[in-house]
């Protein structure tokens, strides 16, 4: 039952969630929950082959290959795991940034459900070993079609949901014309907003060469275009999962840990700045690739440096709001406060350790994109290496962190033995930084990425330490995912309810700036969704038609590879 | 006037000295990565 509560400028204060809200967005976070698990299973299984214990042969004939259970762990976690629970996460900030019930609560629906009926069509085929072609699904490797579509379907149904959320932010517009966008809300328009854009690649790449390929329509396909299409979505969609981190660090975080947004103006910022450029620098991702000349990688790659300013940003202001609040709990010292965030509350640690590793990541992140280092890391293990430090820790354990509140608020259950959820994001973290410091290494010294390791015969050496590392790391990461998926079910399926007002609060930062002194052009969408356009069109445009007008869709372009 | 007084009471006062500490911290930790990576790949020798 919604309560409406007018402070005289139309301007809602309180909002009472609806149950029918709270399943919906329950759903999404099961069906995330439930993919995390089924890809966790397969994350040891290639680490483990990695320091020579194959454990594939005692699979059979379930689960056929290195490289199905590589595709499964890569779709399921890095897929499926995120994007439902980034879109029930961003129910829940449009819902409560804006004080109001979906204003199409079925739209909303239809794109979930979308989701769900795509979810499905993309698993069969890889439960039956007919789409072994890892997330990144780079032709001429071939799927059975069904992989295709039902891909097409979970980014359709993501953007169903987006249109529901900015149809809630028009209502709440028109009743609001001057107020300022409540942060969270608006972090999660801004990050569908890109996602529009950022899937335009993909959308395009699967509908008239992947699909029409696999269903036998057309002969070939043209690799080179191909990869243009993945990485014009591929890089964009590390924001997709990094930016519903960023809301949280920014606008829930410093709640948590007693403190206030620093800057709003800077949080937007950051925000509109990842809008503009997360899209037009995906030929960082290509810097081997032939096809594509020099002159438009090294544009790129400048524009994948000017990433690094909203991400100093991001840094800069979610560690002062931390420092705030650690000093409002009597933290002393240059850096001694950090001691006093509340370290023992799970959910704080988890995302305090998440932006801990990320830092790592955005350094291993800014070496593999100098083109030089690139030539020498990029199909190396580094990448995985860098990758897990990014999306399996910054995002993944950030979300694990929002589903240590979330969960109880959604079930009205307290969290079942917090201490417990402590210990699982420490040791997320010490198995992320065995794991990931050896892959780094290994990628150094030359160790090929989506390779079975265990069985390839010109392993040195030198690399067997850190494939140990691998394996042990590997491991632990094993244990600290089962762990939360255990603390999430237990907390759902426990008999045991919070006492009436004693339920959980949905933590939302307040600013040390009002927000309505925050520069109109910073909630101001055309200029920016136009900056972002023309950017788009000035990197990519001539590029693309380029590779278009020489496409070749014959068999002569490259052989089709089905890898079963 | 009034407006200018009530913006300056609507803005908390607060030097975030630690947080440049770490930032200039992590700074320097991507140079001496970074560096470490360039170091690596030059000692093995030049690829012609």
């Amino acid at each position: 039952m919604a309560t409406r509560e007018d402070s005289g400028k139309g301007t809602l204060t309180t909002y009472e969630v609806t149950k029918s809200d709270k399943r919906f967005i329950g759903a999404h976070i099961l069906v995330a929950v439930i993919a995390l698990s089924i890809g966790s299973l397969f994350g040891p299984l290639q680490a483990f082959q990695f320091s020579g214990v194959d454990l594939y042969p005692y699979l059979q004939p379930v689960f056929k290959s290195y490289y199905q259970g590589l595709t499964i762990h890569g779709v399921l976690n890095a897929l499926v795991w995120t994007t439902f629970f980034i879109t029930g996460f961003f129910t829940l900030t449009t819902i409560w940034g804006f004080k109001r019930g979906l204003r199409y609560p079925t739209l909303n629906r239809v794109g979930f459900w979308t989701m769900v009926v795509g979810l499905v069509m993309a698993a069969v085929p890889i439960l039956l070993d007919e789409a072994s072609v890892l997330y990144t699904f780079y032709p001429p490797l071939q799927a059975n079609w069904a992989f295709y579509a039902g891909l097409t379907l979970v980014v359709v149904g993501s953007w169903i949901e987006g249109y529901g959320f900015f149809f809630t932010y028009r209502a709440w517009r028109k009743d609001n014309p001057d107020t300022r966008t409540p942060f969270i809300a608006f972090g999660g328009l801004a990050t569908m907003a890109m996602w529009q854009f950022a899937t335009l690649g993909i959308a395009v790449e699967i509908l008239t060469m992947l699909l029409p390929w696999s269903l036998g329509l057309i002969e070939g396909t043209d690799p080179q275009l191909a990869r243009t299409y993945f990485w014009f979505t591929g890089h964009p969609l590390v924001y997709f999962w990094l930016l519903p981190a960023y809301v949280s660090w920014y606008g829930m975080l410093p709640k948590q840990a007693g403190g206030k947004l620093f800057s709003d103006s800077l949080a937007r910022l950051a925000f509109w700045l990842f809008i503009l450029l997360s899209v037009p620098l995906g030929f960082h991702h290509q810097f081997v690739d032939p096809g594509v000349p020099a002159g438009w990688k090294y544009i790129h790659a400048v524009l994948t440096y000017s990433v690094f300013f909203p991400s100093m940003l991001t840094a800069f202001t979610v560690i002062a709001s931390l420092e705030r609040a650690a000093r409002n709990r009597g933290g002393k010292g240059l850096i001694g406060w950090v001691r006093a965030l509340p370290w023992n509350n799970g959910s704080v640690t988890a995302q305090l350790l998440a932006g801990i590793l990320f830092m790592f990541g955005g350094i291993g992140g800014l070496t593999n994109a100098s083109y030089n280092v690139n030539l020498v890391v990029h199909n190396t293990t580094w990448v995985p290496g860098h990758f897990h430090l990014t999306v399996a820790t910054a995002v993944t354990l950030s979300f694990m962190g929002i589903s240590y509140w979330l969960v109880p608020w959604i079930t009205g259950k307290p969290l079942w033995k917090p201490r417990w959820a402590v210990i699982q994001a420490w040791t997320w973290f010490i198995g992320m930084l065995i794991f990931s410091n050896a892959m780094h290494v290994l990628g150094l010294l030359g160790a090929p990425r989506r390779t079975p390791l265990g069985v390839a015969p010109y392993v040195p050496e030198e690399w067997s330490g850190h494939l140990l590392r691998v394996g042990l790391g590997g491991a632990i990461l094993f244990v600290s995912a089962v762990m939360f998926v255990w603390i999430v079910a237990k907390t759902a399926w426990q008999r045991e309810r919070l006492p009436v007002g004693a339920e959980v609060e949905i933590p939302v930062a307040e600013s040390m700036q009002d927000p309505q002194l925050t520069p109109r052009w910073l909630d101001r969408w055309v200029p920016w969704i136009v900056g972002t356009i023309l950017l788009i069109l000035v990197a990519y445009g001539p590029q693309l038609v380029d590779q278009i007008a020489n496409i070749d869709l014959g068999s002569g372009q490259a052989p089709t590879i089905r890898p079963w | 006037m009034a407006e200018e007084q009530q913006t300056d009471q609507q803005v908390e006062e607060f030097h975030p000295k630690g947080t440049v500490a770490i930032l200039v911290m992590f700074v320097l930790a991507i140079i001496i990565l970074w560096g470490s990576v360039y170091l690596i790949l030059l000692s093995r020798g030049v690829t012609v």
